[in-house]
């Protein structure tokens, strides 16, 4: 079992087997572990420096909060993607086994809500995409304004930066689905 | 199955692979470090006036400086000339905030808070321990002949730096802050005058202008011995440090919220905690960005609520805010 983890991490497996194994995965804690381990080892052969991190909790942390947001592709986009296209489909298969997995073994895990922006964001807020943040413990909520207090820590935290809003203003915070979109990460 | 005797050994290889890691880029030169160190000591030693920009995420920002040193110590005078006018009159630690559009000014201490251009007003030690500096290039800004110097991250716990150091004062006239390749964002004198003569009036608020209708609110900060509060940080992501505890109000009418602030040498981490109080809107926890450099993190714990702000990766200020719990 222990060497069809590895291939499976190796992309060696054929689709019947990465199905046995990953249920495998979701029954026996000790294979978790060693799934855990591989990827330890892996992380250090590849030099990342997040190896102190648990791996499953920050993926899962991440789905929580990336909305899945349906909107018309600006038109820089298609370059970007030129661009990213061979990193998202690694990164596309590493994040689709552990989704899968996670959402086998984490009870508390809840699929991700699809959000349909709207060329009128202010008409419906059951629709609104950019005041919409996506929490943790997972759950959707409608967010109209960044706490207002959020200003008042910067501007203590930050007294005078240009780039940071003085108090009473709430224009400049972000949720991070807004985030996500200006970084695309 | 796998034996605790095999992970322990795969942990141990983790650490000594760490340690390999964190030796792959060397230790600064002391000549990159004595840049610094001239950066550092050249607000406390030279006259400066003039105007810089702070650009981030398609936002530009014009902001006038006015910066005096004499035997009273450091005064200082920072208009934003866009947008909502703002302007700061600093007498060494003590702040006065104008919002002229709003007539109210704020009055407090400043801490560990840092203003372009100086940015290193706290002691340094760790930053060789977290950065990797280095001599890059000279180029000019704003008419000065400047030193580049590199600031690169030894892990992803933080972001890189760029800085451009007068050669002749030590003064940063431009500082990059990046992620990766890509720059998030950037402050640079457009126009500078060193060393030149200040009259004491410029660094004074316009008395005619401030009328009885003008509020004035003290934000009051009192510092704390370690262990005062009740909250401690444990296992802080790799090279932060705390630099002072505090209690503070952030507006007059507010409870006093307890104050941690943290910093890596370079990057500062400010977390505040308050009790949430019944009535009020329920904290939302989650992430939030601000423009540039900043994020932030909130999250409850018990009936408290941690936000967490700093110029840090999203992943860091979650390790940070993560980190605070109840003392034992």
């Amino acid at each position: 079992m222990k060497s069809k983890i590895s291939a499976l991490m190796d992309s060696e497996l054929d689709e019947h087997e990465v199905s046995n194994i990953i249920e495998a995965l979701g029954k026996n804690d000790d294979l978790r572990e060693e799934w855990k381990t591989y990827h330890l080892i892996g992380d250090t052969l590849r030099r990342s420096s997040r190896l102190s991190m648990n791996m499953s909790s920050s993926v899962n942390q991440k789905l929580k909060i990336e909305p899945t947001i349906l909107s018309p592709n600006p038109p820089n986009i298609a370059k970007k993607l030129k661009r990213k296209i061979f990193a998202f489909s690694m990164a596309a298969s590493v994040v689709a086994m552990v989704s899968s997995w996670l959402i086998m073994h984490n009870n508390t895990y809840e699929l991700q809500q699809t959000l349909v922006a709207t060329k009128h964001p202010n008409r419906d807020n059951h629709l609104t995409v950019t005041p919409m943040m996506v929490s943790s413990p997972a759950s959707v909520r409608n967010y109209p304004h960044p706490p207002v207090e959020i200003n008042n820590y910067l501007f203590v935290h930050r007294e005078f930066s240009p780039g940071i809003t003085m108090r009473g203003q709430i224009t400049n915070v972000h949720d991070v689905s807004e985030y996500h979109e200006r970084y695309g990460r | 199955m796998i034996s605790r005797k095999t992970i322990t050994l795969a942990l141990l290889l983790t650490f000594c692979f760490q340690i390999a890691l964190a030796q792959e880029l060397p230790r600064s030169s002391q000549s990159a470090l004595d840049w610094l160190k001239k950066m550092a000591d050249a607000p406390r030693q030279h006259n400066y006036s003039g105007t810089f920009i702070y650009y981030a995420d398609g936002h530009m920002e014009t902001s006038r400086i006015f910066h005096k040193t004499d035997q009273s110590g450091e005064h200082e005078k920072i208009e934003v000339l866009d947008g909502i006018s703002r302007i700061v009159f600093r007498n060494n630690d003590e702040l006065k905030c104008y919002l002229p559009d709003s007539k109210k000014i704020y009055t407090e201490k400043r801490w560990f808070r840092k203003f372009f251009p100086d940015l290193l007003s706290q002691p340094f030690d760790g930053i060789d321990d977290n950065y990797f500096v280095k001599e890059t290039k000279r180029e000019r800004v704003s008419g000065h002949e400047c030193q580049v110097l590199s600031l690169i991250p030894r892990d992803t716990l933080r972001y890189a730096h760029q800085f451009w150091i007068d050669i002749e004062t030590g003064l940063l006239l431009k500082v990059a802050v990046m992620d990766g390749d890509e720059i998030i964002e950037q402050f640079a004198f457009a126009q500078l005058e060193i060393d030149g003569e200040i009259h004491s009036d410029l660094l004074k608020p316009d008395q005619s202008v401030i009328t009885k209708e003008w509020k004035i609110t003290d934000l009051v900060t009192s510092i704390l011995e370690e262990g005062e509060l009740k909250w401690q940080v444990k296992n802080l992501p790799y090279g932060f440090k705390k630099l002072i505890e505090m209690k503070r109000n952030l507006t007059d009418k507010s409870i006093l919220v307890d104050h941690i602030a943290l910093s890596d040498g370079l990057a500062t981490v400010s977390i505040f905690i308050e009790p949430i109080i019944k009535d009020m809107p329920t904290p939302v926890p989650g992430f939030f960005t601000s423009r540039g450099a900043i994020n932030i993190y909130v999250r409850t714990l018990g009936d408290n609520k941690i936000t967490t702000v700093g110029e840090v990766p999203l992943e860091t200020i979650k390790l940070i805010g993560d980190s605070v719990s109840k003392q034992d």
